[in-house]
Formats: C-alpha cells, structure tokens, sequence
C-alpha cells in the first residue's frame, strides 16, 4: 500500500482545506492512506502526490475531490444524537420561538446535515410539539456531499443510525423496510427539504430564508479558525434576530465573532443573535 | 434566562481596523500598541499579524522589551506568542533573557525557547534549572522536553530525585516527550505519590527493562492499581513482545470483571487510557470485544492500533462483527465501521462468504464496496456470484470488476466460466474490463463489439484493455483514436503505451496533437511510458500551452526522455503553475538553469516550492549557494522546509 510522505499529508489538507474547509489532521494519516488506498488502486494511480496532481488537473478531478471528501470527512450523525441539548430545544427554544415568531412559519437549518439524520429528527421533535400545531414548518438540510444528499432524501436507515432511538420512537417515527432497514415515516419526512451546499459558499447561503434556527453540530470542530469565521458570518446572516443558534457539545463561538449572545437556557448553553432595538 | 453580550462595539471597531493591517515594518508600531489592548481579540490578532511579520532584530527588540512590563499580562502573553512563532531569529536574545534580575521574564524566556523547541537554547535552558525561582526552574525543565539537546537528558534525570513534586513531573513530562525514560529505581518511588504517579507510570511504560513489564503485570492483579498500569501500556513505543503479553494475558485471567473493565477503557475519553486497553486487548484476545476495539478508533489518532489489535484477534473476532441477526458490523459508528472493514478485507476467508453476501444486500452504501472488496479475497469459488451480481450494481461495479480479477488468480477457470455467461448478454465496462483481465487474448471477440457499442463508456473500455487482444490490439486502439468520444479516446491514450514506441508511433503522434487537452495529457505520459523520444519535439510544444494538467503531464514527460534544453528547462522553472515549477525543479536538478532558479525559489510564498527547491539544491548546488542556502535556513519558519532546508545545507556541505 503506497505510504503518504508528510509533504503529501500536508498537500492533500491544503486541497481538503480550499475545498470544504476540512482540516486533515497529522495523526489521520494511517486513515488518510487506508481509505484513499482503494481509490489509488482503482484510478491506476501509483502514489499519493500523483493522486493530487489527479485532483487537480484531470477532467474528473473534481468528481474525485467530491468522493476523497466523502471517504475522509467524518460523517457520524444518527437519529436523536446529543439527547440533552433536543431536550433543550424542544422544551425551552421552541416555546420562545413560538411566542416570538410573526407569523406561523418556522424556517430551521440544519447545516452539514450529511445523510439526513439530524434535519428528520428535528422534523420528529417539532412536528409532535403541542405548541406548532398547525404551523408551517419549514426544515431544510444541506451538504456538500451529493452521495449523503441522496441517502438522505431517500430516507431510508439501517441500525447504525438508530442507536440512540427507544423502541417507542421506532415505532413512532419509521416504517419497516426490507433487511431489518426502517424508512421515515411520510409525515416526517414531508416537511424536511434537502440542499446541495458548501457551508464555504456564501453567495448560496444567501439564497436560503432568513432562519429561526440554525443546527450545525459537530462539523465546525474539522474547520480551520478562518473557516470557521466565514461560516459562523454566513449563520449570522441568515439568522433572523432573536434566531437561535446550535453548535456541538464541544463547540463554541469564543474566538470567532461578537455577533451571537451566549444564552443559559436550564439545559443547555445556545447562542442567539441579538435584536437591534 | 441569563444573557451575556459578547459584543463590545468599540472593542470590534479596533479589531476590524487592525484586522485591514498589513504586517509590515511601517505598521510595527500599531501592532506593537495593540499588543496592550483591552480586548483579548484584539491582542491576539496582534500576536498573529506580529508572527507573520518579517523577521528583525528591531522587531525581537520590541517584543521583548513588551515582555518587561510588569503588570500587563495580556500583553506580555501576546508578545511571547508572537516571539514563539518568530524562528530562530529569537533565541540569543531569549538566552540572554534567561539572565534577567526579573523572575518573570526568566520564565517567559524558558517557556518561549521550548516553543522554539531549538537545541541551541538547550546549555541555558540546563543551567537555567538551577534557577532560585522555582517557576523558572520548572518551565526550564518542561522547555527541555522540546529542545532535546546532548546534556538535557542527563540534567532532567537529576531532577528526579530533587524533594519537589511540581518539578519532578516537568522532568517526567519532559523525558516522556523526548522518549528519554530514566533507569527503574529512579521511577518506582514516584509512583507513590498522587502528584507524580500519573507521569511515573507513563513513563515506566517506555522503559525497555524486563522489570518494568513485572511491575506493570504485578499493579494489573489489583483493582486499585489497574488503572494507572494502564497509563504504562498506553506509554509504550514499542510492540509489547509475546513473552509480556503472555503475562499480562496471566494476570488478566484471573480477574472475574477483566472483559467488562476492558470495554470501559476501550470507551474512555483519555486517550491513554484507551491505548492501554487496545495492548491489553491484544494480549488477551479476547473476540467478544472485536466491535469494542473497532470503536477504539473514534477521532482517528489510534486507528492503525485498532486495526492492528482486531486483526490479532483472528477469525473468531471478525466472525463477531459479521455474524448474528444484526451484525454488530451494521450497529457501529462511521469511524468504527471502517476500521471493521479493513481488518474483515484484509483476513477474508471463505467462512465469511456467507455474511459478506448477505452485508452486500444489507442496503449501507459504505459497506456494499467493502463486502464485494472482501468477497473477492475470500478464496471460495462461492464469491463468484454474489460478485457477478454486484457487476451490475452501478456503485459497487468497479470493486466487483476487480474482486472477480483478483478471485481469478485463484480460481481462474471458474471466473472465466462465470463471466463468459455473462459476455453473451449486453456488455457494461466493468464486465467488459473484468473479462479482458480474465480471459486475456480470448477476449478479443467481445472487445470487438465493445468498440461498437453504442455507450461511449463501454468503448471506453473496450479501449482500456486493448492490450490484451495481442496482435489485434492496434486495430482496436486505431479505432478508438478517431472515436468522436474525448472518454474513448482517453481510453485509448491510456492503452497505447503498450504498443512500444515504433509500432504505436502513428496512433500516439495523433492522440498527441489531440485537440482536448487531457487527450494529449494522457498521450505524453504513454510517450514517457514507452520511451518514445521520438515525442521530444511536440512535447515541448505541449509543455508551452494553455493548460496547465497538458504542460505538467509534458514536463514530467520530457524529464523521463530527456531533451529539453536548458533555455526550455529554465523556462519551465519559472512557470506560472506551482506543480510544473516543482516537477522541473525534482526531476532537473543536475541542470545549472534549474539549479539557479531552485536558488530563487527559495523565497518563493508556498512552502511546497520552498521544499522542491531545497530537494533540487541537496542535489544540485554546490558551494557557490551554500550562503543562500544558510539564509534560507535561517529565516525559514515552515517546519517541513526548514527540515528540507537543513538536509539540503547539510548535503552540499558535505560534498
């Protein structure tokens, strides 16, 4: 198996990085190699500087660039992920949200959505929730992946996404599909509309509704700082005031920008932008 | 509801003004000012824009002297971190800092020099751990952790023994960091105090000494001194040996909770703590906990390990991830899942046909191609349907076209029986590709209707492996040159190597002044495969177009064939594309016009180039750029080219 020399690891994170922003740490190497491996072998490529001159200048680089980010990017979401901070959303956010909303549209992003777990499960919570009832809710996930765009419009979920579901929610939110696989159920799935965006693509951020809450758990820890900035400056622009903000457990606005409030809600930390009054 | 505003509307203002701040000498003065700033934001892009500022002595100068201000501690931190990204340009002055009335500034001094992480600095930072303060002494120690040096071993060793908790863990932590462990005796009484215990045992870990692995077998058996054993193992550098592992294994067995203990650690947040239940693991084998181990891998640092430590569970481990009613394989995270596939493709055997046929309909798009890249190392003439089943499956078709290759140099009169079906019925390229393999110079009938297909993929492949078809192979190929299809004629660049320069003359002549310039691309790489000189001349017109991937693909080319000459190398080394630039100054470094432009780029902005010319002068320069080499060392402050720089420096040096 071809081994990558550190000018290698270091010229893949740079393309990685102008991409999509995902920084390819030293110590993912052994991964870098095992998943990009079978890709060398595949395209008839002998080593790893080749297979960046590939990304680079063949005509199907781009197509390659968009699967070596599938195989490196960590993708793990499933159903109900960070059950302490949903509580949090569904008990303390959307009351407020509720109160606060003009008319009865609630506009939800969940950014970096990967195949669809995140965007559904927030179609679970808020659907069910006594306070929306007869709202128009408007949930949207977006990507930079096509491959976990289609799984997630497709809907359908093996095991590994459910592992943090009750047998009540399985049988609540999914019907049965073939090989032990489950489908969400059409209600949920109707109001969940999916995207094809790079979180570093500004100008197609700005084609999305101002939103009432933006979901991006998780996926601003693989960013570089600067990164970070410009998606954290693209939130604030489609946050309508007094919109909330979610990140990750880990995850926080510390050094990035001065245009959220830190909000102590009783289960959770969230940030929110600032009305200007 | 509580609210904190973070936003200070004053505090932003200064920060967006400094932000539009080059970092240039007529600018020093208002970074250094903002060093001072109330907003630690604003400090802190200081620092940053300071950092990359180009290197003085009046710069250090004015850091330092903001290192002096007592009472402003945001800025002397900012200063510090600036100096700590400067280079080496800082460490006399840091050295002699060490030497200052003011404890503070001895500190600061210690802590930014092992940043720098420079052996020079080591004989002060030594002399420094006699230092009256003991917060100097410590950061001294921890700064010799960074800078290793010939006499910081010895020194650190010392401290061991002094009656001073805080600076005996700065000494353990820095002879972790240096691999340097200090001889037994000197470590077993530091595991008895809670202070030190954690670093002691870390420490113990990388002693090669029979008698370390005694104590860490001996603190296994009790439950109270497990843990911190654990701490030894994940310290270790080195493979365990079977002979401890044996008796880790021994003290293991007689343990009643050992398995459910094992998988806590396998799930601990502390990194360590992990490592040592993956080598513990490993020792023990015990396959119930294949999964656990597969998920040890989360975040990626111990991913290698993982593997490693599953595939050391054989058979019956990889049987626990893909057997039952729901393969545990099925349950597991991303990260796990893929560590699973790697050991499960790597010991394949036919007792996994089964599950792995099964994992193919499982309806996981990630793991469909893991199961056809394993059903085809799996040794058993019963893969060979699930795998033609998977020819048809778009996403995992190429896997299955080279798993059934692959199946064939085992069972070859099988597969070919297999697949010579399947020829009969419409053709796809990964059927197509995979028969060529297979079937060799019998192929030829359906490479024939392949070049007719009406998909421009299945040509494209027909093409691909034209070669095999022998003596016919020029006829395909001729007919893929002049396909109205850029895809078919790609095919056909990629195959015409093999035709040897003479007989594939008059094909690649064409495929070399093919319009589409990836055509061409392809064309001058097969030019360089088969050593066709002949090309010299249309390559170095190749190597003066538009396109950037052609000119590469002709530079490479004509490095291989030689031919250029210097007024053409000397013109590609100043090429506008990076990589062309690289490539040139990689493959010519014995030519005197590349070696002179290697000389320039040395200061050129990426690092990459930077490299490649310091790669291009270890080879090429002789003693007339040994100066612009030094200069270039000493200013570098990239960690990879500093490194080139050095070996390049050292190499002309010696010659």
């Amino acid at each position: 198996m071809a081994e990558m020399t550190p000018e290698q690891l270091r010229l893949l994170r740079d393309v990685l990085q102008s991409a999509c922003g995902f920084v390819l740490r030293d110590d993912l190497k052994f991964i870098a190699e095992r998943r990009l491996a079978p890709r060398l072998e595949a395209l008839g490529l002998r080593d790893f500087g080749t297979y960046q001159r590939y990304l680079r200048y063949d005509p199907r680089g781009k197509e390659e660039l968009e699967l070596a980010i599938d195989l490196l990017l960590p993708r793990e979401t499933y159903f109900f992920r960070e059950p302490a901070q949903l509580s949090t959303f569904v008990d303390e956010v959307i009351p407020r949200l509720a109160q606060d909303a003009v008319g009865r549209t609630l506009h939800v992003w969940s950014a970096g959505c990967s195949s669809g777990e995140e965007p559904y499960t927030l179609s679970m919570l808020m659907g069910d929730h006594p306070q929306l009832s007869g709202w128009d809710l408007d949930i949207l996930g977006t990507d930079l992946s096509q491959k976990a765009l289609s799984l997630a419009r497709h809907a359908e979920y093996g095991p590994s996404a459910l592992r943090s579901t009750t047998p009540e929610q399985r049988a609540k939110f999914f019907d049965a599909a073939e090989q032990g696989r489950v489908r969400v159920k059409p209600a949920y799935k109707a109001r969940v509309r999916f995207g094809w965006l790079n979180l570093l693509d500004a100008a197609g951020a700005r084609l999305l509704p101002s939103m009432d809450v933006i979901f991006c758990r998780n996926v601003l820890i693989y960013f570089d700082t600067e990164t970070r900035r410009k998606v954290v400056q693209a939130f604030s622009e489609r946050l309508r005031e007094g919109g909330y903000l979610l990140l990750g457990h880990s995850e926080n606005l510390f050094s990035l920008t001065t245009k959220f409030e830190l909000v102590q809600l009783s289960g959770d930390l969230v940030y929110r932008k600032p009305r200007v009054d | 509801m509580m609210t904190w505003t973070q936003t200070d509307p004053a505090a932003e203002a200064r920060y967006r003004a400094l932000a539009e701040l080059e970092p240039t000498t007529a600018h020093l003065t208002s970074l250094i000012e903002a060093l001072f700033d109330e907003s630690w934001r604003v400090r802190r892009l200081a620092a940053d824009k300071l950092s990359a500022a180009t290197t003085s002595d009046s710069l250090v100068e004015a850091l330092l002297e903001v290192l002096s201000k007592r009472g402003e501690t945001g800025a002397r931190n900012a200063a510090a971190t600036a100096l700590a990204h400067l280079g080496p340009v800082g460490v006399r002055p840091l050295i002699g800092l060490l030497g200052h009335e003011d404890p503070d500034q001895r500190k600061f001094a210690a802590d930014i020099l092992g940043a720098l992480g420079r052996v020079e600095a080591a004989p002060a930072l030594v002399a420094a751990l006699e230092d009256v303060d003991p917060n100097v002494r410590v950061a001294a120690a921890e700064a010799l952790g960074k800078t290793g040096g010939p006499h910081a071993r010895a020194a650190l060793q010392a401290l061991l023994s002094k009656d001073d908790p805080l600076l005996q863990v700065g000494a353990l932590e820095a002879l972790t960091a240096l691999n340097a462990p200090p001889p037994l005796p000197q470590l077993v009484p530091l595991v008895q105090s809670p202070l030190t215990r954690r670093s002691a045992w870390r420490l113990i870990g990388r002693v090669r000494h029979r008698a370390a692995w005694v104590l860490v077998v001996q603190a296994l058996r009790a439950r109270g001194t497990r843990d911190a054993a654990l701490l030894a193992l994940g310290g270790a550098t080195t493979a365990l040996g079977a002979d401890v592992e044996n008796e880790l294994s021994l003290a293991l067995s007689g343990v009643d909770d050992a398995a459910a203990w094992l998988t806590r650690c396998l799930a601990s947040d502390d990194l360590e703590r992990r490592t040592g239940a993956l080598h513990l693991v490993r020792a023990v084998r015990l396959p119930e906990l294949a999964s656990r181990v597969a998920e040890a891998a989360e975040g990626g640092a111990l991913a290698q390990l993982s593997l490693s430590v599953l595939l050391s569970l054989g058979t019956p481990g990889l049987v626990a991830l893909l057997e039952g009613p729901t393969p545990a394989l099925l349950q597991m995270s991303r990260e796990g899942r893929s560590v699973a596939s790697e050991a499960i493709v790597e010991n394949a055997s036919p007792r996994f046909v089964a599950p792995l046929t099964a994992l193919l309909g499982a309806g996981e798009d990630d793991l469909g191609e893991v199961a056809v890249r394993a059903l085809g190392r799996c040794e058993s003439t019963l893969a060979i349907a699930p795998l033609l089943r998977a020819l048809d499956d778009d996403g995992v078709s190429a896997a299955a076209s080279r798993a059934l290759t692959h199946l064939a140099q085992t069972f070859p009169a099988e597969v070919k029986q297999a697949l010579a079906e399947r020829v009969k019925g419409p053709l796809r390229p990964h059927l197509v590709r995979a028969w060529a393999n297979v079937a060799g110079a019998e192929a030829l009938p359906v490479l024939r209707r392949a070049m007719h297909d009406e998909a421009e993929a299945v040509r494209a492949a027909g093409a691909q492996v034209a070669m095999v078809a022998g003596a016919e192979a020029a006829t395909l190929l001729g007919m893929a040159v002049v396909d109205e299809s850029t895809r078919v004629r790609r095919g056909a660049a990629r195959a015409v190597a093999g035709l040897g320069p003479e007989q594939g003359r008059a094909l690649l002549e064409r495929l070399l002044g093919d319009r589409e310039p990836s055509v061409a691309a392809l064309a001058a790489g097969a030019a360089m495969e088969c050593g066709a000189t002949w090309a010299v001349p249309r390559l170095i017109e190749l190597s003066g177009q538009a396109d950037s991937g052609a000119v590469l693909a002709a530079v490479q080319a004509l490095m291989v064939l030689g031919g250029a000459d210097e007024a053409t190398l000397a013109r590609l080394a100043a090429h506008a594309d990076a990589e062309v630039v690289k490539l040139v100054l990689q493959e010519g470094a014995s030519s005197p016009a590349v070696v002179a432009q290697a000389v320039r780029a040395l200061a050129d902005a990426r690092w990459d180039v930077r490299v490649a010319a310091a790669q291009a002068l270890a080879v090429g320069a002789g003693a007339a750029q040994r100066a612009a080499l030094q200069v270039a060392v000493d200013r570098e402050t990239d960690a990879l080219a500093h490194e080139a720089l050095v070996r390049a420096l050292e190499a002309v040096s010696a010659r």
